[in-house]
């Protein structure tokens, strides 16, 4: 029968050692296994590799980026820190320094006034004595014309003179 | 004539390659048939073989008349299935050496990263960190024997795993890689531990020798079962339709296996059959090779 046929060939095939088969499984397991190896696992492997180490790579350079942020900003916070302190400093020595000077025009100016008024006061004092001689510089002489015309003869020039000074003094006194 | 210097570069265009890798494929395709078929036909003689009126055809080896060397339908599928793995090996190489490692991979080379990785972990889970380098062998294993396997659902000729000398093979092939570990890592002691209890030093020596037979039988006979049943469905539904036919129409109909596939519970039975069982035999062998080479290499 057909179906009987077909199945003890099968069989017939498969069941009984067959060199042929044997060698050919042999020599096809050698080449399958050494380009399997040469053209799909070594590659892969590379591949994968490449791979990997990238990402191991980038994490460390991660983690070594964020180290020296860290230490970045601590200088920075630091140099900020001293920074204001800095300005502080500055702001102080300004306003002691604007006390000061403040402070010496202030008295510069007060010095100045005083001078100012003790220089006027001296100068009224001298016009003062100035105009008193000159009055009785003009007493003298208005007394001299006058007891020239009482006389109305030549007398004694000095003795005359000292005579009426003498007077004069006595009436100023008086 | 002269050409300008600032003459442009000529970049092939994608399409172009495609095609003409396709056009490699093929040729080479034809070209290994060829090869193929001057070496079958200078070593093997054809000769139709009449037993019980039945006609055979066969090829028998020129210059031995032994069975032995008898040309069976298995060895063609072996040359299919290596060139055609061969040909799928140096499309995966390509594309591993043209993709970028950084960019998300997709279709075959997923596929492939996935494979290779997990056979990598699986190999280092079972024989450690020493014995890395084998995995290889376990994804030829796993690769060749799938492949063998499911060869059956193409329908032209039987699986090669149906055939014992190909089983016996790879059974022979562990044998020989679980001595030479054993001897690698324990030296003489190897044998030694045969012998530990004197009294069951046969049993031990049986179990061992057991081992490559064991392992062959056991892929052989559940795929040549596999194709079996399969043909029996095939030649029962081939029947009935040919009484059906020839009842009906009054003809010779000698064509009724043509509609098996068509009908709804035949490619369920080729799922268990030819896809499911071929999985588990081969994790069942690549399992069993692993356990073997780990313990004789501890």
């Amino acid at each position: 029968m057909d179906i009987s046929k077909r199945l003890s060939d099968l069989v017939q095939g498969g069941l009984f050692p067959n060199i042929i088969t044997f060698l050919t499984q042999i020599i096809s397991t050698l080449i399958l296994f050494y380009f399997l190896k040469r053209l799909v696992w070594k590659p892969m492997q590379e591949f994968l590799a490449k791979r990997s180490d990238a990402i191991v790579g980038e994490l460390e350079g991660a983690k070594k980026a964020h180290l020296e942020a860290e230490s970045m900003k601590l200088k920075y916070e630091n140099d900020l820190k001293s920074a204001q302190d800095k300005a502080g400093m500055i702001l102080e020595n300004a306003r002691v320094q604007a006390l000061e000077t403040k402070e010496g025009i202030i008295s510069e100016a007060q010095r100045e006034a005083e001078y100012k008024i003790e220089k006027a006061n001296k100068q009224i004092l001298l016009e003062k004595s100035k105009v008193e001689q000159e009055l009785k510089n003009q007493a003298i002489d208005i007394a001299f014309s006058a007891a020239e015309k009482l006389v109305n003869e030549n007398i004694d020039d000095d003795k005359n003179r000292r005579l009426i000074d003498k007077f004069i003094t006595e009436v100023g006194e008086q | 004539m002269q050409y300008s210097n600032d003459s442009k570069v000529i970049i092939p265009k994608r399409s172009s390659s495609l095609i003409l890798s396709i056009a490699a494929i093929v040729a080479g395709f034809f070209i290994v048939v060829t090869l193929i078929g001057i070496i079958v036909s200078s070593l093997f003689n054809y000769e139709e073989v009449t037993i019980n009126n039945e006609t055979k055809m066969m090829f028998h080896l020129k210059w031995v008349e032994s069975d032995a060397f008898v040309l069976v339908p298995h060895v063609i599928s072996i040359i299919i299935i290596v060139v055609f793995l061969l040909l799928l090996m140096i499309i995966i190489n390509v594309k591993i050496k043209k993709s970028d490692p950084f960019v998300k991979p997709k279709g075959l080379l997923l596929l492939v990263e996935i494979f290779v990785s997990s056979i990598d972990n699986f190999t280092v889970e079972m024989l450690g960190e020493k014995l890395k380098s084998f995995a290889p062998y376990i994804g030829y294993l796993a690769i060749y024997l799938f492949a063998a396997n499911v060869f059956g659902l193409i329908g032209f000729t039987p699986p090669p795993t149906a055939n014992l000398s190909v089983t016996l093979t790879f059974g022979l092939t562990t044998f020989i890689l679980i001595r030479y570990y054993g001897i690698k890592y324990n030296g003489w002691g190897h044998f030694k531990s045969l012998f530990q209890p004197i009294l069951l030093s046969p049993i031990n020596i049986i179990g061992e020798l057991a081992i490559p037979f064991s392992l062959s039988l056991r892929l052989f006979g559940n795929i040549l079962s596999g194709v079996i049943i399969m043909a029996l469905i095939y030649g029962g539904i081939g029947l009935g339709f040919n009484t059906l036919l020839t009842n009906v129409f009054q003809t010779n109909a000698e064509f009724g296996e043509i509609f098996a596939p068509f009908l709804g519970f035949v490619p369920l039975i080729h799922i268990y059959f030819d896809l499911f069982s071929a999985l588990i035999q081969t994790f069942v062998f690549i399992l069993l090779t692993a356990v073997f080479i780990s313990n004789a290499s501890e």
